[in-house]
């Protein structure tokens, strides 16, 4: 190859990579082709497209996780109103377990007190009304 | 017209019903609770429907067999008792509601003691109807000390009574409790 030849190839290599203005309207044009041919558009493209789908899915999540939250807190509420009332019964027995066995314990021991008149009591044998009527002294 | 007669016939008829619902408990005096001001220790316990319900399904997965035996008919609980620091703090004017309401009809005394030594008052009365306990008061009145415990609602007493020994509570041994509640007064 010669020089000649050197310098028109290289002439014609810079007409075909000179720079080249797009005509008027073909980003346009080409867009509408994709559309219309539905082409795959690009990665912010597809962002876009998604996330109508991906913010209600992550509704949902978010839902489900603050759902499933305050069922705990209610159940967890229900179990400690359970256990307080649970123990408020326990109480409530105790109590009248303590005070029968005392009052049976007092009323045992009228037998050996009471030829001193300082107990009076009255079980369930019998009597008026006014007798089994309760009496309190005023502690007033 | 008919209307109103419809509602007067349905009022008559809800207020027997209401008062049978009743049955067994006592109406607590409304001003009894501030008697937990001047007391230095209290036990205020309310307990009906669906606590109650709560409370007794909690005492069965808890394994407490025996409370939770004698807790299964109960259909409220109601509790007040109050130690004062000082001998009568309370008036007689604030136990007289529940005084009145035990001597009324339905109640039976089971044990009443009145011991004058020490100024102590105790009464234990049963609510029955058809020979089934409805009810039960405890009514401890001493001069430090005022104990209303209402438990109403089917009550074992054969199974309160074995309670003795639980909860901490001393068990006295020989004492004549029995299986069942005592036969009726004589009127």
């Amino acid at each position: 190859m010669n020089e000649r030849d050197t310098s028109e190839l290289e002439t014609r290599l810079r007409q075909a990579l000179r720079p080249v203005e797009p005509p008027p309207g073909l980003e346009s044009r080409v867009a509408a082709a994709i559309a219309r041919a539905g082409g795959t558009a690009g990665p912010a493209a597809q962002m876009r497209a998604r996330w109508p789908v991906t913010g209600l899915a992550a509704s949902v999540a978010a839902g489900m996780v603050v759902a499933g939250g305050l069922a705990w807190s209610v159940h967890r509420a229900d179990v400690d109103r359970a256990q307080r009332a649970g123990e408020q019964i326990r109480t409530a027995l105790s109590l009248a377990s303590a005070q029968l066995t005392s009052a049976l314990a007092l009323a045992s021991s009228l037998s050996a007190s009471d030829a001193d008149g300082d107990l009076s009591t009255k079980t369930d044998s019998g009597g008026s009304r006014a007798d089994r009527r309760p009496q309190f002294d005023s502690h007033d | 017209m008919r209307y109103r007669c419809l509602v007067l016939s349905l009022c008559l008829l809800a207020a027997p019903l209401s008062a049978l619902a009743q049955a067994g408990r006592v109406q607590l005096p409304p001003d009894l609770d501030r008697l937990a001001k001047r007391a230095i220790d209290s036990v205020v316990v309310s307990l009906d429907g669906n606590m109650l319900r709560m409370g007794k399904q909690f005492m069965q997965s808890d394994g407490d067999a025996q409370a939770s035996a004698v807790a299964e008919g109960l259909q409220g609980v109601y509790v007040r008792s109050f130690k004062f620091a000082h001998d009568h703090e309370y008036s007689a004017s604030d136990v007289s509601l529940i005084v009145q309401q035990l001597s009324g009809a339905g109640w039976v005394p089971m044990i009443s003691v009145h011991k004058t030594s020490t100024d102590e008052n105790v009464e234990i009365c049963v609510h029955r109807d058809n020979h089934r306990v409805q009810g039960m008061v405890i009514f401890v009145a001493k001069p430090r000390e005022l104990t209303l415990v209402n438990l109403v609602g089917n009550i074992d007493l054969t199974k309160l009574g074995e309670l003795r020994g639980q909860f901490g509570v001393p068990s006295v041994p020989d004492l004549p409790l029995g299986g069942s509640a005592p036969a009726p007064a004589a009127h």
